[in-house]
């Protein structure tokens, strides 16, 4: 099994997670004149949290493609352009690689932050994206769609929440994730 | 490379969106994984695609009825018609201009006898004047060395050359449009005459610019095109007579930067933004006769129009929770470009908000922010002249799981008259709400769903307004492939119709 054959089963199992998030988003009301989306908020980032587990377990000089891959795979589950969906997920994969290169991400707590951070710097990200596209569509008459407002800035805090509080948990399963040997560190 | 994608996200450009579209092209095939986000949707989903048996046939019918209103509604009735000399040439009003929103563009029945600078009417109301009409237009196509080099490797293609039956109109709103008018009779029962054209703008409305009036006493009455042919050789003359606006005047309070004024304006009988559907170009060359008269046999029912695609939602949701999206299977690989409509029926779901080779994303009628221009009528009264919403704004959905449009009426709005008219002293009406024209691959005369309508309180108030019977994205669905112009198919035409199409 070659690395380019890792990095596919690696994509496949990024869009797996993004497959079983958008269904547990599904179960949650949509954003409303009620309120924000709370519950939809709560649901872990699955794919940052597969991607973060991945930068911790790979080797290093992988960080860069294993985020390229993964805003390849969650390009597909979202409205978000696809450049901010890119630039969001290197953030997050160099946060996680800047951590674990003072610490090797073996405590919960480590994990748990890494995971949180990742997920808190993509879903700020996107938001920040959407204000200031929807914003300088409004003032060109542009077409653009997403509304976003300074309020919904909760709702990323939440998914970091809800993420970091997974990774403990999810860490051991998703750190053993077949089809991906070719891209381990090698010890020596 | 993080910094790069990120400005790239901020500032999209488009040969660089479209490379992103084409190197995430086999990435996407992977989209079905998302099916079961559909599920829960899918135990709602009606027998039929538009609802129940029967209704979706009721509901085509009544967007036939609906689209005989409007075009009946683009003819006069209180300003004297036909008039004498002048053919109308019936336009529907296509998407603005970008970057100019005080010019719309129309596609007309009959461009042969336009010319530049003949008037537009509204109903009653003087729109504007016709600036352009681009298929006369020299057509300049002097590619360079380079853009040669492309264009042989099939990476550019030459202009497309403008349809044949586009027309550019300059509205009264332009900060250079003047046209000659007058008060028949103001609050002494005197004639006034002034110059009207441009915005004055204020801070809870707008009205047109007065210049050079008469009299500066004057302070109330309806003013309307004067343009005698004697006096100006001008083609406004025959729109001599349609109306304008009502005369006003307010005292603006002083601020830091500018003192204590009196204005004074014409409030306008129309939303120029986002008001207009239907309007008529007064021609005086051609031959034809001198009203329109639609009959119901001339149209073309939304869904009997050529540029219609079957298609299913391969996926639900949006990892962003502030977002209400889906995905279609289908993308530029048919011809779906951003922008298109998206139905169940007649019903409106969304409009595709990015389309790359494979699949295209759909904003959702819930979906936050998302803007639709709209009419309503009444549920009870379906031959009734509509009432223009102009633009309205998705605010979610409410705790009942309705999707909640928000409305501010813009200057110009009618709604006072036409709710007292349909709901007198309740002045609350259920009604059906559509989308009207303007908006780029969205037909007029689709279904958004029926509300309670009630007028907002005073000007640059809001309201909001609750549907019932959107649209349901886990029906069977076409999406637009084509303008928002409906086209009847020629019989020996081998393109599917839109229930054909799946």
């Amino acid at each position: 099994m070659n690395r380019v054959t890792s990095l596919g089963i690696f994509f496949l199992w990024v869009s797996l997670a993004g497959a079983v998030q958008l269904f547990l988003i599904g179960g949650g009301s949509g954003p409303g004149v009620d309120g924000p989306a709370l519950w939809r908020a709560m649901v872990p980032d699955l794919m940052t949290l597969v991607l973060v587990v991945a930068v911790g377990r790979l080797d290093r000089r992988d960080v860069v493609t294993l985020a390229l891959v993964t805003a390849a795979a969650r390009a597909a589950c979202t409205a978000a352009p696809p450049f901010a969906v890119l630039s969001g997920c290197l953030v997050a994969a160099l946060i996680a690689d800047t951590i674990r290169r003072f610490a090797d991400l073996d405590r919960a707590w480590l994990r748990a932050g890494a995971a949180g951070l990742g997920a808190l710097a993509l879903g700020a990200w996107l938001l920040v994206v959407d204000l200031v596209r929807e914003s300088e569509a409004r003032a060109t008459d542009g077409l653009n769609f997403g509304q976003a407002s300074d309020g919904d800035f909760v709702l990323p805090a939440l998914t970091a929440t809800a993420t970091a509080l997974v990774a403990p948990l999810a860490w051991p399963v998703l750190h053993r994730l077949p089809g991906l040997r070719r891209l381990e560190r090698r010890a020596f | 490379m993080a910094v790069g994608a990120a400005l790239l996200a901020m500032r999209p450009v488009e040969p660089f969106e479209r490379l992103a579209d084409l190197a995430l092209a086999p990435a996407r095939l992977l989209s079905p994984l998302g099916e079961p986000s559909l599920w829960r949707d899918q135990g709602r989903a009606p027998q039929e695609a538009g609802g129940l048996a029967g209704v979706l046939e009721s509901e085509r019918e009544l967007s036939g009825q609906l689209e005989l209103s409007i075009l009946r509604s683009a003819e006069p009735r209180l300003v004297p018609w036909p008039i004498r000399g002048v053919v109308p040439i019936p336009g529907e009003v296509d998407v603005s201009k970008s970057m100019d929103r005080d010019r719309i563009s129309l596609r007309v029945s009959d461009p042969g006898p336009i010319e530049r600078g003949q008037a537009v009417v509204a109903g009653d109301v003087f729109v504007g004047t016709v600036e352009k009409i681009p298929e006369r237009e020299p057509y300049r196509d002097r590619p360079g060395l380079f853009e040669r080099a492309l264009r042989r490797i099939g990476l550019s293609s030459p202009p497309v050359p403008p349809p044949k039956d586009l027309v550019i109109v300059r509205l009264i709103t332009d900060p250079s449009a003047r046209v000659g008018a007058r008060i028949v009779a103001d609050q002494e029962g005197r004639e006034c005459r002034m110059v009207v054209g441009g915005l004055e703008r204020l801070e809870d409305r707008v009205w047109l610019a007065v210049h050079n009036p008469e009299s500066q006493a004057t302070r109330a009455g309806r003013v309307i095109v004067h343009e005698p042919t004697a006096v100006v050789e001008s083609v406004d003359s025959v729109a001599s007579g349609f109306y304008l606006g009502d005369l006003r005047r307010m005292t603006v309070e002083a601020t830091e930067r500018a003192p204590r004024r009196r204005v004074m304006g014409v409030d306008p009988l129309l939303d120029f933004e986002a008001g207009l559907n239907q309007v008529l170009v007064l021609t005086t060359r051609g031959r034809g006769p001198a009203t329109v008269q639609p009959r119901r046999s001339d149209i073309v029912g939304v869904l009997d129009a050529t540029g219609w695609y079957g298609v299913d939602m391969t996926s639900l949701g949006d990892l962003c929770p502030w977002r209400s999206t889906g995905r279609l299977g289908v993308g530029r690989n048919v011809g779906v470009r951003a922008g298109a409509a998206v139905v169940d029926g007649v019903r409106l779901v969304g409009r595709v908000s990015r389309s790359d080779q494979i699949g295209a994303t759909v904003a959702l009628l819930d979906d936050p922010g998302f803007r639709v221009t709209a009419l309503a009528q009444p549920v009870d009264d379906p031959e009734a002249t509509p009432l223009v919403l102009g633009t309205l704004e998705s605010a979610g959905r409410d705790a009942a799981g309705r999707v909640s449009l928000r409305w501010r009426p813009a200057s110009g709005s009618r709604h006072g008259e036409w709710l007292e008219q349909h709901a007198p002293g309740t002045g609350v009406v259920q009604v059906r709400l559509w989308t009207g024209s303007g908006m780029r691959r969205v037909p007029r005369g689709l279904l958004l769903g029926s509300a309670l309508i009630e007028a907002p309180d005073g000007p640059g108030g809001e309201r909001l307004m609750h549907l019932e019977g959107a649209g349901d994205p886990g029906a069977s669905l076409l999406v637009r492939t084509g303008s928002a112009r409906l086209a009847r198919p020629a019989a020996s035409d081998a393109t599917p119709t839109g229930e054909e199409a799946r």
